[in-house]
């Protein structure tokens, strides 16, 4: 007589439990009641398998949102991307365009103030001389330009008030223009400390005032001619360029220094204490407790 | 531990009440906060729109305004009637502005935060590129208004805010007595809706 027991596979001997309760298979919606409970050996989970369509349902979560979820942190991810390299783009196509735009503006209206100037000059006899004539375009008088009062003429033509008005206007505008995307980008940069912030944004306007330097600097050599216009261009383009861009890095590096702490201080205004928590990572960001008074 | 009964099936579960509204609640009071800053920033942006509108009215009208005794009495009355529609549309836009905006600061502070946050940007902005687009001449009618009547065009100009800050006052009560009585009615509808759930 053999006392050797009959070999099993260990799975078998093994009871085996079932799952009971209301569930359905995700596939084809059959009932999973009493079916074996089994455990994956590569992930370790549980599982039951459908006994009409034989796909196979985790125990502890249906994980169909997985992919979507993940799928939507890279949709996240990338439309902020995106949104800051069109934020500092656009900073940087604003600033350029605003310096160059307030530049030559700037010289026109000194030329046109320097050719009134030398205009005014001349006696009743020549200014009826058709060949003496004053405008932009029109050919300067060397001779005038040459004397005390022409070179007297230039200097104060560049601080004119009809060459300073659209300088001005025009830089106000560019300056009411960036702020908000200074502000928005501070404000992004906000767990950085001030200097970081300063120089990520101040980056794109200093790549855009080199751009504009450039430009003009290659505009004052392409275009030459012996007119108002140029001998304005010559003398004041270069001048009015940096001090708009000196101007421009200036302001947004300042706003970004500063803006997280402005939106802190509206945020604080506006709201009340309470809600305070809806934009706590205005503090929190910096470091801070949000404020309760 | 709260136990929600179904008042007709009879069907329990575990119930958090303030953990199940905490969502419910946020929502809501992001939502009214959307509300109250739509209407706070659109209030103080039409009066800033208008504002500049005064302000053009004024420069365009500068010679009638200079000489406002001597003109005719229909003339005078229709220009002093442009400006007061104008004027009280702006006081009003601001008024509303300064109500919905920040309920738990003085006055004087939300009438800073319409004129400010909403008036101002629009306002400079509008100027500035009226007066790039218009050029010098834009430029000069500024400078010679305010050189013909530049006392009175700042005395119609600060008689809207003005205007909006005395309107704002007279109707801060009111406003206050509307959202209480919204509040109040809000709290029986609901606890008229939840009336079926019971602590077990």
């Amino acid at each position: 007589m053999s006392t050797e027991q009959p070999t099993t596979p260990p799975n078998a001997a093994s009871p085996r439990e079932t799952l009971q309760g209301d569930r359905l298979c995700m596939q084809c919606l059959h009932p999973l009641v009493g079916r074996t409970i089994e455990r994956d050996a590569g992930t370790g989970l549980l599982y039951v398998r459908c006994g009409e369509c034989g796909t196979a349902s985790a125990l502890f979560e249906y994980p169909t949102a997985t992919p979507w979820l993940n799928r939507a942190k890279s949709v996240i991810a990338s439309t902020l991307a995106i949104t800051a390299i069109i934020v500092l783009l656009a900073l940087g196509g604003i600033s350029g365009g605003f310096m160059a735009g307030a530049s030559t503006e700037a010289c026109e209206s000194a030329a046109m103030d320097l050719s009134m100037t030398f205009r005014s000059s001349l006696d009743e006899q020549a200014k009826a001389d058709t060949q003496i004539q004053s405008g932009y375009w029109t050919a300067t008088h060397d001779a005038w330009l040459a004397s005390a009062a022409g070179q007297d003429a230039v200097a104060k033509a560049q601080f004119s008030l009809p060459a300073l008005s659209p300088f001005i206007l025009l830089n106000a505008l560019g300056t009411a223009i960036a702020a908000p995307f200074a502000l928005f980008i501070g404000i992004a940069l906000a767990r950085q400390g001030p200097l970081r912030r300063m120089v990520y944004t101040a980056l794109p306007v200093v790549l855009a005032a080199g751009v504009v330097l450039g430009m003009l600097s290659m505009r004052g050599n392409w275009i030459a001619g012996n007119s108002w216009g140029q001998v304005a261009r010559d003398h004041y383009l270069m001048a009015y360029a940096c001090i708009s861009s000196a101007w421009l890095v200036a302001f947004t590096a300042a706003t970004a220094a500063v803006g997280p702490s402005i939106a802190a201080f509206i945020a604080r205004t506006i709201l009340p204490p309470r809600d305070r928590r809806l934009v706590a990572w205005l503090w929190e960001w910096r470091g801070k407790t949000v404020p309760r008074d | 531990m709260w136990i929600a009964k179904c008042p007709r099936c009879g069907f329990a579960v575990r119930w958090n009440p303030r953990g199940a509204r905490a969502p419910l609640r946020l929502w809501a009071r992001t939502r009214t906060l959307n509300v109250r800053f739509g209407i706070a920033l659109s209030g103080g942006q039409a009066a800033g729109l208008i504002a500049f509108a005064i302000g053009a009215l004024a420069v365009d009208r500068r010679h009638e305004i200079a000489e406002l005794e001597s003109l005719g009495q229909i003339r005078r009355a229709e220009l002093l009637a442009i400006y007061a529609m104008f004027a009280a549309s702006a006081a009003v836009g601001a008024a509303v502005s300064a109500i919905a905006f920040a309920p738990h600061r003085s006055m004087a502070v939300r009438l800073l935060c319409a004129w400010l946050l909403g008036a101002a940007p629009v306002t400079i902005a509008i100027s500035l590129f009226s007066l790039l687009a218009g050029g010098r001449s834009s430029l000069d009618e500024v400078v010679e208004a305010l050189q013909l009547c530049g006392g009175r065009i700042a005395l119609a100009c600060a008689a809207v805010p003005l205007a909006s800050a005395l309107l704002a006052y007279a109707l801060a009560p009111l406003q206050s007595r509307l959202t209480r009585f919204a509040a109040r009615h809000f709290r029986r509808m609901q606890n008229f809706h939840t009336a079926g759930f019971q602590q077990a």
